[in-house]
């Protein structure tokens, strides 16, 4: 028997974190390209279900933040995911075209830049 | 400048006897990997509004000799000497006596590069070279540097299952930055240097803003599929797809505009 995940409702006003390489970043801005997926669910997690040192500590990789409830104007549905590696994980629903993946970008907060 | 407009080059002994010029289209299997050598007198100055441009203008071949304005100058040149090796190559010119316009050129190899030899006594010089290979590196070096740099990202580069960026995207951007150098050097205004992103699905993105405009060039990882367009104007979004590189030049002449 499979194991139900528990998950949560996202509120609009939670935050959610995407990994951003530094070849995404230009001017403390953020590429769209960081944000699309051509025919695939885009990943993000929880922000306040992440623990930033165990989840991402990778040096490698700076983190972007937005608003559910920004992406859930684009409509696109956000949901939460867990795995067993990230209990926050969640993913972006729904077909993120360019115009979109570019909104988003525009209104990402880059919170931690790759070391 | 028309890339079309080829002086070919001749191979030549290490004597220095000066080359034969000619002109001619090359075969589609003559053209593969060479550059193209075009004599063209430099034209730079500033626009009104402060830019500084450098206009080529190509020079005309007649008979074996080409025609020139007596203020043409000698330049350095990128070349190739052979399929194998490359060489940098500094061009003079000669006057001739019977006719005040007429030059030959004389043509000396400048740099330590080992170059291809075809006999003891022979070597191949610049067979072909662009001239505006030179002038297209001095601006797009890091465009093209990056292309080469996320070339070389493993798979799972953006720890989303993002995959390698493929051999046919990265030389169809190096094709794109260049129909975009050759198109704004016609405009007589500064190059803009666009932003390289590397894409998950193996492509490349290129992304300019000027002024209150972005435009966004995704270049698909197969050279099959038609690159996306994104336009941005405030807070209009518009889409497209293109097929050819040549379809570029419309959205960078929307890019340019005032």
């Amino acid at each position: 028997m499979s194991e139900k995940k528990e998950t949560i409702e996202i509120a609009n006003d939670d935050k959610l974190y995407r990994k951003i390489r530094a070849e995404y970043i230009k001017n403390d801005e953020v590429s769209s390209q960081a944000f699309y997926q051509r025919d695939e669910d885009l990943s993000v997690s929880i922000a306040n279900l992440s623990n930033l040192e165990e989840q991402f500590p990778n040096p490698d990789f700076g983190l972007a933040e937005i608003e559910a409830g920004f992406v859930r104007n684009l409509e696109l549905e956000v949901c939460h995911d867990p795995t067993p590696e990230d209990p926050g994980h969640a993913i972006v629903c729904g077909r993120i075209n360019k115009t979109k993946a570019r909104k988003i970008a525009r209104a990402a907060m880059l919170i931690r830049k790759p070391g | 400048m028309n890339i079309t407009d080829f002086i070919m080059l001749e191979p030549q002994r290490k004597s220095g006897v000066a080359p034969q010029l000619e002109r001619g289209v090359p075969s589609e299997e003559e053209f593969e990997g060479f550059y193209w050598f075009v004599p063209a007198r430099s034209e730079r100055g500033v626009t009104s509004t402060g830019a500084s441009y450098t206009n080529i203008q190509p020079l005309i071949a007649g008979e074996r000799q080409l025609w020139v304005s007596q203020d043409f100058t000698p330049a350095q040149y990128a070349a190739r000497a052979s399929v194998h090796d490359y060489n940098k190559l500094i061009i003079i010119d000669e006057v001739m006596p019977e006719h005040n316009v007429a030059y030959k050129y004389q043509i000396f190899l400048k740099e330590a590069f080992p170059v291809h030899a075809k006999g003891e006594d022979d070597w191949v010089i610049a067979t072909w070279a662009d001239i505006s290979i030179s002038s297209f590196l001095s601006h797009y070096n890091d465009s093209v540097l990056k292309i080469g740099n996320i070339r070389k990202l493993p798979n799972n580069w953006d720890s989303y299952n993002a995959v390698r960026i493929s051999h046919e995207a990265g030389i169809r951007a190096i094709q794109v930055l260049f129909e975009t150098f050759q198109f704004i050097s016609m405009t007589s205004q500064e190059q803009i240097i666009p932003f390289v992103a590397p894409c998950p699905d193996g492509g490349i993105q290129l992304e300019w803003e000027k002024n209150r405009k972005e435009l966004e060039i995704m270049i698909p990882p197969s050279s099959d599929l038609k690159m996306n367009i994104l336009r941005v104007l405030g807070d209009d979004f518009k889409e497209d797809t293109i097929e050819y590189n040549s379809d570029v030049a419309q959205y960078l002449r929307w890019l340019m505009e005032d």
